[in-house]
This record gives C-alpha cells, sequence and structure tokens, in this order.
C-alpha cells in the first residue's frame, strides 16, 4: 500500500470515527435531523465565486474596538455572510460548506495573544457554522503548534466528536513533497489529508519582508519549511503556496480579522503600532482582501505620517505575482475590487 | 551536505547498499540514548495526545512520514509517552554567532545568509530562533540520526581509510538543494524529526565505545548545528576521537576558524561553479563556498571535495573543467574530487540519473586537467573508486563502494615507488 493510500485510508477512518460521534451529538442536540447525509460525489459542489466584480464585506461595530464579545461578532458575521452570498445567513454558510465536508480553520497565533487572530471571532465562526447545522467534528481550527494555539488564548480540543483545535504539530506534515512554481514543500496533514474545505482567519500585519502578512501568507502556517522560502523570493513564495493544490483547491473563504491591525514593525506584536481597528472583512477571493486590507494599513500609516506600504522596499509584491495569469488566485486592482460596507 | 553518498541509517538506499545500522543487543539501546521528551500530560478532557492521535488514527500518518529515523535507535523513544506523534521537544541553547540589530532584532552571523530574525521569528535554516531580542540554536545536542559509518561513505578517500565514523545529524539545512538526499532531515524543522538528548561528551563517547576513530558530522548541513559540532569536536579531542565535517561550506569565517583547531577534516559538497546554479537550485550563493575552500587551505585543513553531477544542470563540460581548474589552481593538484553519480530524489524526481559515461567523462577531464586524485561516487565497482599513485600509477588503494579491498600504503606512502601520497593515514 503505497502512503497516499494510507494515509486516505487513515482519513477515511477518521471521518468515520467522527462522524459517528456527530450523528448521536446533533441528535441528541436537535440541531440537525438525519446526522450524515449520503456521501456527493466532490465534483458536484459548486465552490462559490464572486461574480462580476471583485468584493469584499467589511463589516464594523462600535463595539470590537474594546472588548469585541463573540455574541456581537455572530451578529457581525452573519451580516456579512449576507451580503456576500445574497442569502440568509444560514443559507450562505450551507452554500459554502456541504455538512459532509471537514471545514479546517486557518488561525494566525505566530505573534503571541496580543496580535493573533481573535478566540473570540473563530468561537463565532464556529457557532455560525454549527448553527447552520454544519457537524462539530467536521471543523477543525488549527495553526502551526498546539502551543502557539493555547498561547494565543485559543482552548485546544482533541474531542474527536466536537470541534477539533489543535495544531499541525500534533499530527504532522504530508511527507509527499508538494512543488508548485519554485516551491517544494510539505503540506499540514490536516488540509492535504483531512479537510475538504478551508476557512482562512488571517490578521493584518505589516511585514519586513513581504509588506503585508495576511490572508495569503497565512498559509505559511500550513506547511512545514516557511523559513525556507523567506530566501531568495519571498514574494513568489506567498503566491506559489497559495496557489498549490492543497489550498487553492479547497480555500472557499476568507474571515480577515481586523479587530486589531499592526501597521507597522511587523510581524512581531508592536504595542506602539496595533491598533484596534474593530472590524472584519469577509471575501472569497484572498488577494481582493489583501490588496483591500493594505489599502486600510496605508490609511492608518498615512495618518501617522508614514510612508505607503507600496512605496517601501519590502512592498506587497506578492499580490500581483498571485493575480498574475500563472496563478489566477483573485484581484489585485484595488480600483476593481467591490467593497461593500455593513455596519453592525 | 547530503547530496552525495551520505545516507542517514534508515536512508532510502541503505539496504541495497547493505548499509548497517546499530543492531539488537547493543548497548545501543541503553539509557544513553533516553530522550528528553516532553509530553505525557493529560488533556482537560481526560484523554492524553498519545490515546487521541491513536484514535484518529493519524498517529500513523506520522509514522510513515519519517524513514530517516533507525527504530532500532530510537526504540527508546517510540515507547515514551507522548511522542505518538514522533516529534521532539524544542531544547533552546544560546547561539554564538550573532548580534543584535535593534527592535528585538538579531542578525545571524553563522552563515552567508546573515538572516535578520524578528522576535519570535527563526532563520532560513530553521533551527535558529529569536527570543526577545536573543538569538537560540534549537538543535544543541538534538540528535536526529546516528550510525557508525564507513569513513567512505562520507566519503573521505584520504582520511583513515577503512575506519568507521560515528555519524551525527539533526534537522535543518542552510541551503534548499533540489536534489537533496536526506531531504526529510535537512528540510525539516527540529520539532518534525524525533531526536534524542546527547551532550557532547556523551556523544564522544558513544562514538569511542561504538569502536569509531571520528564523529562525523553529517547526513544534514553541520553548519546549521555549528556550536554543538564545535563542542563535540573539542570534547571528542579530549576522548581521542577525531572529527570530521561533511558540508555544503557555506559557513562564514569566523565561525569556521572558532571550530577549526578541533576538526581533522572537511569534506566540501560542491554544487557548480556557477553562482546561478547555487542561486536556482540551492538557494545559496558560491562565492562563500570558494571563500571556505580557500580559508581550508590557508588553515592547512584536509578537506576533500565531492561535485554532485547533476544530468543537464552542472555536467556540462565546459563546467566540469573550470570547477577542476579552479581546484587545480587554487587549491592545489592533491585535493581529492568526487564526481558523484546523482539519483533523481526531492525535487528533481524528474531528471535521470546521471549516465556513468558522464562520470567518467568528469573523471578524464579532471585528470587531464592535472588533478592527481579524482574520483567517480556512486558507481560501485568503477576502477576511478581507486587510489592511483602519481608516482608509478599503481592503485595503492582499492576499493569497491565503501568498503577496502586493498591498502598498499606504507606509512603515507606508495609501498611501490615511495611516493608520498597526501592525507591523513594514521
Amino acid at each position: 500500500m503505497d502512503r497516499r493510500k494510507f494515509l486516505k485510508g487513515i482519513s477515511l477512518g477518521l471521518l468515520s470515527l467522527s462522524g459517528c460521534s456527530r450523528v448521536g451529538r446533533a441528535t441528541a442536540a436537535g440541531e440537525t435531523a438525519a446526522g450524515v447525509p449520503p456521501a456527493e460525489p466532490r465534483d458536484t459542489f459548486a465552490k462559490p465565486q464572486a461574480s462580476g466584480k471583485p468584493r469584499v464585506v467589511l463589516v464594523t461595530s462600535q463595539d470590537w474596538k474594546s472588548s469585541p464579545e463573540e455574541s456581537s461578532l455572530r451578529r457581525g458575521l452573519a451580516a456579512g455572510m449576507e451580503a456576500l452570498a445574497g442569502a440568509s445567513a444560514a443559507d450562505a454558510w450551507r452554500q459554502f460548506f456541504r455538512p459532509d465536508e471537514n471545514i479546517a480553520v486557518k488561525v494566525n497565533c505566530i505573534a503571541g495573544p496580543s496580535l493573533s487572530s481573535s478566540p473570540a471571532l473563530v468561537r463565532a465562526l464556529v457557532g455560525e457554522l454549527t448553527a447552520a447545522g454544519h457537524p462539530p467534528a467536521r471543523i477543525w481550527v488549527y495553526d502551526r503548534t498546539s502551543a502557539e494555539l493555547e498561547e494565543a488564548g485559543f482552548e485546544l480540543s482533541r474531542d474527536s466528536g466536537g470541534v477539533k483545535c489543535l495544531g499541525t504539530d500534533e499530527v504532522g506534515y504530508d511527507r509527499e513533497v508538494t512543488v508548485t512554481g519554485d516551491v517544494g514543500t510539505w503540506f499540514s496533514l490536516i488540509i492535504s489529508q483531512w479537510a475538504d474545505a478551508i476557512v482562512n482567519v488571517p490578521i493584518a500585519k505589516d511585514h519586513d519582508l513581504s509588506g503585508i502578512s495576511g490572508a495569503l501568507k497565512n498559509h505559511f502556517g500550513s506547511i512545514s519549511n516557511p523559513n525556507k522560502l523567506h530566501y531568495p523570493d519571498l514574494s513568489a513564495a506567498i503566491a506559489d503556496v497559495a496557489a498549490a493544490a492543497p489550498i487553492a483547491g479547497k480555500q472557499r473563504l476568507v474571515v480577515y480579522d481586523l479587530l486589531r491591525v499592526c501597521y507597522d514593525g511587523g510581524p512581531a506584536y508592536k504595542p506602539a503600532t496595533t491598533k484596534a481597528y474593530g472590524a472584519i472583512l469577509l471575501s472569497t477571493d484572498p488577494v481582493a482582501a489583501d490588496t483591500v486590507v493594505v489599502s486600510i494599513l496605508d490609511e492608518l500609516r498615512a495618518g501617522e505620517g508614514l510612508p505607503s506600504l507600496w512605496k517601501r522596499e519590502s512592498n506587497p509584491s506578492h499580490l500581483s505575482i498571485a493575480a498574475d495569469a500563472t496563478h489566477s488566485l483573485g484581484c489585485a486592482d484595488r480600483s476593481k475590487i467591490y467593497v461593500e460596507r455593513v455596519k453592525v | 551536505m547530503a547530496e552525495a553518498d551520505d545516507l542517514p541509517p534508515e536512508g532510502r538506499d541503505s539496504e541495497a547498499e547493505g548499509r548497517q545500522g546499530p543492531g539488537p543487543g547493543t548497548d545501543w539501546q541503553s539509557g544513553l540514548w533516553e530522550p528528553a521528551f516532553a509530553g505525557g500530560a493529560e488533556a482537560a478532557d481526560g484523554l492524553s495526545r498519545r490515546h487521541f492521535l491513536r484514535q484518529l488514527g493519524l498517529a500513523a500518518g506520522c509514522l510513515c512520514g519519517l524513514p530517516n529515523l533507525s527504530e532500532k535507535l530510537f526504540c527508546a523513544a517510540t515507547a515514551t509517552p507522548g511522542t505518538a506523534s514522533g516529534k521532539s521537544p524544542l531544547r533552546m541553547a544560546r547561539a554564538s554567532w550573532w548580534k543584535p540589530i535593534g527592535d528585538e532584532r538579531v542578525q545571524c552571523e553563522l552563515c552567508p545568509k546573515e538572516c535578520k530574525v524578528g522576535n519570535r521569528e527563526r532563520g532560513f535554516c530553521g533551527v535558529r530562533e529569536n527570543r526577545g531580542g536573543v538569538y537560540y540554536t534549537l538543535v544543541y545536542g538534538s540528535v536526529a540520526a546516528a550510525n557508525p559509518d564507513p569513513i567512505e561513505k562520507k566519503p573521505f578517500f584520504h582520511f583513515l581509510p577503512g575506519s568507521r565514523a560515528f555519524s551525527i545529524a539533526t534537522a535543518g539545512c542552510n541551503m534548499n538543494c533540489r536534489a537533496c538526499q536526506n531531504w526529510e532531515l535537512s528540510q525539516s524543522r527540529p520539532e518534525q524529526v524525533p531526536s534524542v538528548s546527547l551532550s557532547p561528551a556523551e556523544l564522544a563517547l558513544r562514538a569511542r565505545q561504538a569502536g569509531c576513530e571520528s564523529i562525523a558530522y553529517t547526513y544534514n548541513e553541520p553548519v546549521i548545528y555549528w556550536e554543538y559540532a564545535r563542542d563535540a569536536a573539542a570534547a571528542g579531542r579530549k576522548q581521542g576521537v577525531r572529527s570530521v565535517v561533511v558540508s555544503n561550506g557555506y559557513i562564514k569565517p569566523q565561525p569556521l576558524l572558532d571550530a577549526l583547531p578541533n576538526l581533522d577534516a572537511v569534506k566540501i559538497d560542491f554544487k557548480a561553479m556557477s553562482e546561478d546554479f547555487y542561486r536556482r537550485y540551492c538557494s545559496g550563493t558560491l562565492k562563500p563556498v570558494l571563500d571556505t575552500l580557500l580559508l581550508l587551505k590557508r588553515k592547512g585543513m584536509w578537506t576533500e571535495i565531492v561535485y554532485l553531477v547533476i544530468p543537464t544542470l552542472n555536467d556540462s563540460a565546459a563546467e566540469i573543467e573550470a570547477t577542476c581548474r579552479w581546484v587545480r589552481d587554487n587549491l592545489g593538484r592533491d585535493v581529492p574530487l568526487h564526481f558523484s553519480r546523482f539519483y533523481p530524489q526531492y525535487q528533481l524526481k524528474h531528471l535521470p540519473p546521471t549516465p556513468v559515461a558522464t562520470l567518467e567523462r568528469c573523471y578524464k577531464i579532471g585528470r587531464q586537467v592535472g588533478l592527481h586524485y579524482v574520483y567517480v561516487g556512486n558507481v560501485p565497482g568503477s576502477a576511478a573508486e581507486h587510489t592511483y599513485c602519481p608516482g608509478c600509477g599503481r592503485a595503492v588503494i582499492e576499493r569497491r563502494g565503501f568498503t577496502v579491498i586493498a591498502n598498499r600504503l606504507r606509512d603515507g606512502r606508495c609501498s611501490n615507488c615511495g611516493k608520498a601520497i597526501p592525507g591523513v593515514w594514521k
């Protein structure tokens, strides 16, 4: 048996385990009617695509600038999804994710508790998904390591019948090298073998090499060797990683955490240049999402008398690479991106 | 470095080559190899990590992803609670070659990449991390592979022929060679591969107990665990065990000078006489490697060179001749130059193995340029594995693969004509 088949077997075993647990739990809770729906061919699923003009939904709330609460964030997510999908929130979630799909939620915790994806936002996201009928056992919140998740305030969970929250270090990396462009890497088993869909929950950080560390670069936390890719061409590497099949083929949604943003001095946490922004941004287009966030950071930078990120040597050139014909990951032309603003 | 012959004990061709790992019943399974794994803590729901992973079956996925590691060597480790995923805790030790550059950032001064690293970030090698403005090595004493190998496997052909080298590695590398044969070690971070904790003195003791005349820092790139190699070489010196380094030569002068007094030989994996090749296929640069070779020459360090010949990428006659001429003109005719056969791996699986005819052509070029000791590697049975006396032409050391078949040296001289053959012979 080759490794791929072996891992596929593992994955199926996991599905079976989690599915059984979920049926009992979901039925008892009255959240779903009949547990796991019959499997459907994967290729019949229509991946949501932004039609027409590339768009992002920027959801803001004054409440979020102080201490955003989960309930409030859920309302914001629901409103954002309604705007993004043009349907009720529950229907919107179901348009994006079929109940028999495993969803990996990629957060970003490397900079520590003061500049990580918000646990409250992720709890709100999971709450929305499960309220829309998605089985908890088919949701896995992950980053590179469990220690980093825990340090950032996430409660680790190994509950095979519920939502899992664990780092890749607990399960390892796919040992088949994936080569995309000039990048060769191993992907987290969570996304290469377990997940059918990915929700990307980046934060907005200035980055001293790539201009911004956002949605595209967040997946450096989904691979084994991010350190190898900062040289010689980080911009191309960011686009190459994001274009690799385990990510580009599975990522359905970006839920940008803009509750706090770091507009200068990143990617490490810098108190002086980290600001409460009180927003979340939703999009199916990670390049458009990053492009809009660069504009947001630039506004904050201008307010502090700092030059635009585009005028720095370390500018976000990876956005145009990601948008080129080779990568086709989205739109990097700010003038072509429609930003729908929602207040809650 | 990991391109030529030097595979760790569980490497892909180890069985085919008949290489031996430590056998059952040896003292390798004793407490000295006890790992320093953390873990075993119960999760809040009472489910241990090990139990959890077993339940999900994902632990098996990790097991199949760790082919480099000797089951025998790490039997104790795999039996330790909390190691179901096969990972290791990080062991942090303050690094020796770096400087602060402000704002909690540091600049590494170990290798020519000179990584500028922010707080909580790592350098290119993946084994050095900035924590609050202090740079740490994460692989000091974290041995991820170990095996007593024939010295010819490194390959050293002019250094204690027929002896064994206690060969060790950690995770990580400061290059990313597309043809790396030990990429599962070299391209991993330390927490991604199992390891055992071994002090420099313990390592030297282990080497001596295993009957090895030397410690070889090899498989991955020793530059990235240079503090450990430096200290282990010093510990080995005290215990009568020599130290040899198998490296890409991508190191700054000062760290090299700091370790040289306790080193006995260096083998440099020379990639190509081309900056473009180094950049495109190795994530490195050529000039610092040439500088390292020159420094080794100036310091009188016994040095051998391996050139992995990769079809279509670095195998043109012009490139081979340029390499041979540079070696002759800058290092001398007596520096052994091994042309090694490439087998498809890692990111170059689409290329064929090097034709033997290509290697024979390289050999001829080297000899025509005037190098005295040119070899062909990874072609067992080739006549170009032997050492020939430049004086009388007789084969003074005959080899097949990693085995010395005949040694006709007498006190470092050809037993036929008496010519001195350069090397470290005793």
